[in-house]
């Protein structure tokens, strides 16, 4: 390739520059940490050149001169069709904004100075403000020269702006003011790279050295977007290797990045304060898109419900910022740059590597296939603080996918949250390491840092501590049944047994209760609780059971541990939720009794699974959809298949004997078809003269309790239990016993109250109680069947 | 193999002998039904 002479000299002259300025400018890899320092150092130069240049009287300012202006390549690169209607504006801009200071003295004596010029239109942007005849007077677009400029208002912006002129520093402050973008492009692009033709050579030519800083010093601005935007045309630098030498290879993606900003080779991106919002891009980056190349700082402010439309959904991503490098290389010689518009162009080494540094700010809401938030492709990345959440990812990295590919970095220090995202893989819904990254702690992590994370090799390194201070809890693993633990100094992930539940049985004793098995693993140990809850609707309000059960109350079952859940008659549909809660986190499951019944119904028949114990299930079912008629409980929420169940028990009415009663103190009886079965009698308590005396109940087969009154209006209750001393299993439904309270004495059993509502209640088939009462009978004969048929 | 959470589920009837407590605590529900309901 033939060199261009006045290139050459021009490369001469300025190689002591050059050497330092690559040494400033340009990535070394091996020292990434030096990119952020030098993007500073540039905005540092910017700002003081703004301010030696605003102390001089704008008619000294050599606008016309200014190459961004004059400069044809970069007017044919302007896709903007009102371009050349700036022309004769810009001069007048230039002049203006070279004095404009949003500090504001300095503005109000330089336009002192202006009131020298001759007269015309005030040029937009005048004194650093920026309102919507401003918008509307730089052809619907934003700020695209150096300067400092404030938010006076809101505005509508229909066009895209494109900071070309090397070396500017553009910094807009929202003022707590919003600025809606209403094209479908995006609002900005900062950098430019064009083909030049010098002399018959072709050449890539960067404008470098651009920065856009966007704050908000009020608080509650916002840019946001009135239509699906696009992001624009990504004029990338890639390698194109001749005869084993690395040119430039300048190309234009086919689809659009950037949907908010678009961030090109040698320029930077200070995200500060104010929030993005509602930008979408056709391919990487639905707020910023950071080419190779391209660095972006995040310090504070928010991106939210941004989205990568991933039209190449293998390759796309990143809802909110995506980073690059090219896979050829990370940087590439025989290229033309300028750091600022007035100097020639110098053949230099650029650097293909884009760095991203998030020290602040959140991003949430945000969605890409290839990483929800953020996508890291080659680059460096390095986090230092902020919150990544709730993003979402359609294949990898709900909060971040970061691929090496042997040339990018990444760091962590400081207190970053990356924490509650979402991918349909859960292992990978927030930190999504692909290739055999390891991340390294560039200074000590806080306790209050939580980083969940994956990675495609659970063996692998995934954290290296580098000698800083940390909390273990800080790194949680997304991968199911995977815990991070110390090894040396990395973090790696080992695998445990996680808690969980196991399974459920379903008890008809004196009780009715589920049976709840637990795997705990390595978490049986006191920090672990159990909770257990369900909820019921009588009349139209809920009621909530809840209960939580401490480690030392569950039942050691060898391989498992377990506890009993009373269920009442009436709540066989209520849906249970069971979750163990454990020093590293949270398991549960939910189940309810009816699902338990069906699941033993519908199970091939077999030694566990017999005809008896699906009859018994069956009639559980019918049972409890009586109970439900009988006390208006979950009458919305009925078992699908409460129906008498198969060869349904029966029984007459009569053969009962009646009590020895001689001061008609006996009032009736009523049975307690809840959780247990209790037998509760009432008496007159006028029939009794004192105190209420005790009753004395005898079981058939031995056994006895004595029971003391609860008064009841103008009754006593006894409350019988089963001689076991909880309620009548149902297996115990004919199990009689004998009665003495005061002068009355008699026998009774459950079986006695049956035959009572049959009695009373015969004929009237819509009854709820007679209904009740036959579905239990039947109920209490089939666990009669079923525990003869296990004896 | 992980078995299903309900591989285990079935039916024991449970005959007290009077000295296990077959439940942690005792039925939780408070329907507040009339004290009197289903008294014959």
């Amino acid at each position: 390739m033939k060199r261009f002479i006045k290139a050459i000299a021009a490369f001469c002259a300025m190689a002591m520059i050059f050497g330092v300025f690559s040494a400033t400018v340009f990535a070394d890899e091996n020292e990434p940490q030096a990119e952020q320092p030098v993007a500073e150092e540039v905005a540092e130069e910017e700002k003081q050149d703004e301010e030696a240049v605003a102390e001089e009287p704008a008619v000294e300012t050599p606008a016309a001169d200014d190459p961004a202006t004059e400069d044809p390549a970069a007017e044919e690169s302007e896709a903007d069709a009102e371009a050349p209607a700036q022309d004769s504006e810009q001069p007048v801009v230039e002049e203006t904004l070279e004095v404009a200071d949003v500090e504001g003295q300095e503005a109000v004596n330089e336009g002192e100075g202006n009131e020298e010029v001759p007269q015309q239109a005030i040029p937009p942007f005048a004194n650093g403000q920026i309102t919507q005849d401003d918008i509307d007077a730089n052809g619907g677009k934003m700020p695209e020269t150096a300067g400092t400029y404030t938010l006076a208002e809101d505005v509508e912006v229909p066009n895209s702006a494109h900071i070309t002129a090397a070396g500017s520093s553009v910094i807009i402050n929202l003022a707590g003011n919003k600025i809606t973008y209403t094209g479908t492009e995006n609002l900005y692009t900062i950098g430019f790279v064009e083909d030049v033709n010098i002399d018959g050579t072709d050449w890539v030519l960067v404008h470098g050295d651009i920065s856009l800083t966007i704050k908000d010093t009020v608080g509650e601005g916002l840019i946001t977007a009135s239509q699906k935007t696009k992001g624009s045309d990504d004029h990338w630098i890639s390698i194109n290797t001749v005869n084993g030498v690395n040119y430039p290879n300048h190309g234009t993606e086919a689809n659009k990045r950037g949907g908010c900003i678009l961030v090109q080779n040698s320029c930077t991106l200070y995200l500060e304060g104010g929030t993005i919002s509602g930008f979408h891009s056709q391919s990487d980056g639905g707020a910023v898109h950071i080419s190779n190349g391209g660095h972006c700082v995040m310090s504070g402010g928010r991106i939210t419900n941004c989205h990568s439309d991933s039209v190449k959904p293998n390759d796309d991503g990143a809802g909110a910022i995506s980073c690059h490098c090219t896979s050829k290389g990370t940087e590439v010689g025989h290229t033309l740059y300028k750091s600022s518009e007035d100097a020639d162009p110098v053949e230099t080494t650029i650097s293909l590597k884009g760095s991203l540094k998030i020290t602040g700010g959140q991003i949430d809401n945000c969605s890409g296939r290839q990483g929800g938030a953020v996508r890291v492709l080659r680059a460096d990345l390095e986090i230092t603080g902020g919150t990544i959440e709730d993003n979402t990812a359609g294949a990898n990295g709900g909060g971040i996918l970061f691929t090496k590919g042997n040339t990018g970095t990444f760091k962590i220090s400081g207190d970053p949250v990356i924490s509650g995202n979402h991918c349909s893989d859960a292992k990978k819904a927030n930190v999504w390491l692909s290739d055999n990254v390891t991340v390294t702690l560039s200074g000590n992590l806080s306790s209050d840092a939580k980083i969940e994370f994956g990675g495609g090799n659970t063996t692998k390194n995934f954290f290296n501590t580098n000698g800083k201070s940390y909390s273990i809890d800080s790194f949680i693993s997304n991968h199911d049944g995977y815990k991070a633990y110390v090894s040396g100094s990395y973090i790696k992930l080992k695998q445990v047994i996680m808690p969980k539940v196991l399974g459920y049985n379903l008890l008809i004793g004196g009780e009715i209760a589920v049976k709840v098995s637990l795997q705990l693993g390595e978490y049986n140990t006191s920090d672990t609780t159990v909770n257990y809850s369900y909820s019921y609707d009588k009349n139209g309000t809920v009621k909530n059971i809840e209960k939580t059960l401490t480690f030392y109350q569950l039942t050691n079952g060898g391989d498992h541990y377990y506890f009993y859940l009373p269920v009442e008659s009436a709540c066989m549909t209520s849906e249970i939720t069971v979750t163990i809660t454990y020093t590293d986190g949270e398991a549960s499951d939910t189940s309810s009794v009816v699902e338990c019944a069906n699941y033993i119904i519908n199970h091939e028949t077999d030694q566990n699974y017999t005809a008896e114990a699906k009859a018994v299930a069956k009639s559980l079912i019918y049972f409890g959809s009586c109970a439900q008629l009988q006390f208006n409980i979950n009458t919305d929420n009925m078992p699908a298949n409460a129906v008498p169940a198969d060869n349904f028990y029966t029984y007459t009415g009569a053969s009962y004997a009646p009590a020895q009663d001689p001061d008609s103190a006996y009032y009736g009886t009523s049975v307690a078809f809840l959780s247990m079965t209790t037998v509760n009698m009432y008496f007159k308590k006028s029939a009794f003269e004192g105190d209420a005396p005790a009753m004395t109940v005898t079981y058939d087969g031995g056994g006895s309790q004595t029971i003391t009154a609860t008064p009841n209006g103008n009754y006593y209750m006894y409350s019988i239990m089963g001689p076991s001393g909880n309620g009548f299993a149902a297996t115990e439904v004919d199990l009689g016993f004998t009665y003495s309270v005061g002068n009355v004495n008699g026998t009774y059993s459950i079986f006695t109250y049956l035959q009572v509502v049959k009695d009373k209640y015969e004929g009237s088939s819509s009854n709820v109680l007679l209904k009740l009462t036959e579905a239990y009978y039947d109920f209490a004969m089939k666990c009669l069947d079923y525990k003869n048929s296990v004896a | 193999m992980e078995k299903t959470k309900y591989e285990e589920c079935k039916i024991e009837v449970i005959v007290f002998d009077g000295q296990d407590v077959i439940v942690t605590s005792p039925g939780d529900c408070d329907f507040e039904t009339d004290p009197l309901s289903g008294v014959v």
